[in-house]
């Protein structure tokens, strides 16, 4: 297959998933619900929305560098490595619930009053969902997959000298 | 140009990180359902038939609020439940806390005792406000879920003691 072709191919699952469907899917709420929701949750539901946006297109003109370059070439690791960093940040990102510094923790406050509830004598519910485990786990493999992808890189270019010089040994017999 | 392959600990490297992200992510699974079942299980074990929250001030000082936790789901979880008494000022005046593990499967009993400091009497401390956390963790504390809230003694079936 086409270089270019395979790598617009692989551009086009973080741009379905990230751009198009939080797209489509937010345009089916009402603007009402969203702001009510927002404020209840004490977070920008569209500002989370567009940040997702933003980590697609960034992911997708990352998997495309990184298909379409060769594998000897040190564009390839320098992308891998960008691309999972980039990949790891957007996990954070949903797992904190709009903060990626917290680790993996989502703070959430709920204000009452503006659910619509009751709330004289009640303060603000604070709700803390704690995911430390898989941001831990899943940055031990980000690790260990971008040394991985170096590896390979180092393998390829080894590969590619190989393959020069058999050209080359070929061109002169 | 000749084919190549890649090295063995490159190849073996790459299985093993696929399935350490599946694993990972299955334990989360788990241990986060763990958490909300157990989570769950209290909650409906707080609430009696009448739909009444157990009112953890609506008795006089040192009586003990006890409520069975059941464990759910795959791994062992461990709830913490702390009640502090705050003055007027929001300062804790006095706390009651306790924290149990349960095993899937298994029920004990979260015991809180009222302070003794705090209570109906004249020359007890008046909490005005309570503030109720509820930890539910597991795995090492790295997957969980923390509540918290500042309530009026009133809004619990109490009295402002």
């Amino acid at each position: 297959m086409n270089r270019i072709v395979k790598a617009a191919l692989w551009a086009v699952p973080p741009l379905v998933f990230l751009v198009v469907l939080p797209l489509v899917l937010i345009g089916y709420i009402p603007s009402s619900d969203l702001s009510k929701a927002s404020s209840v949750l004490g977070v920008s539901i569209t500002g989370m929305i567009d940040v997702v946006v933003l980590f697609g297109v960034i992911l997708a003109v990352l998997a495309f560098v990184q298909t379409w370059s060769y594998g000897w070439s040190i564009v390839k690791p320098v992308s891998s490595t960008v691309h999972m960093v980039v990949s790891y940040t957007l996990l954070l990102f949903l797992l904190g619930f709009g903060n990626p510094l917290t680790f993996g923790t989502a703070n959430i406050s709920i204000s009452l009053s503006a659910a619509g509830a009751n709330a004289s004598g009640v303060g603000t519910p604070e709700i803390s969902v704690v995911s430390t485990f898989l941001a831990l786990m899943v940055g031990v493999a980000v690790i260990i997959k971008a040394g991985q992808k170096w590896m390979k890189w180092a393998e390829e270019k080894r590969f590619h000298a190989l393959d020069l010089g058999a050209g080359a040994q070929t061109a002169s017999q | 140009m000749a084919k190549h392959k890649y090295s063995r600990e490159v190849k073996l490297i790459g299985i093993c990180v696929i399935v350490f992200e599946v694993l990972s992510v299955f334990t989360w699974g788990a241990a986060f359902y763990s958490n909300v079942g157990t989570l769950a299980s209290t909650a409906i074990n707080t609430v009696n038939p009448s739909g009444q929250s157990v009112a953890l001030v609506n008795t006089s000082a040192g009586a003990t609020l006890s409520v069975p936790v059941k464990g759910a789901g795959f791994f062992p979880v461990t709830i913490t439940a702390t009640a502090d008494f705050l003055n007027s000022r929001n300062q804790t005046v006095a706390q009651t806390q306790d924290s149990v593990t349960v095993s899937p499967g298994e029920t004990t009993n979260l015991t809180m005792v009222v302070p003794s400091s705090v209570g109906r009497s004249n020359s007890a401390i008046k909490a005005y406000n309570i503030s109720i956390n509820i930890d539910v963790s597991s795995v090492y504390g790295l997957v969980g879920i923390t509540a918290q809230v500042v309530i009026e003694p009133s809004k619990i079936g109490g009295n402002s003691t």
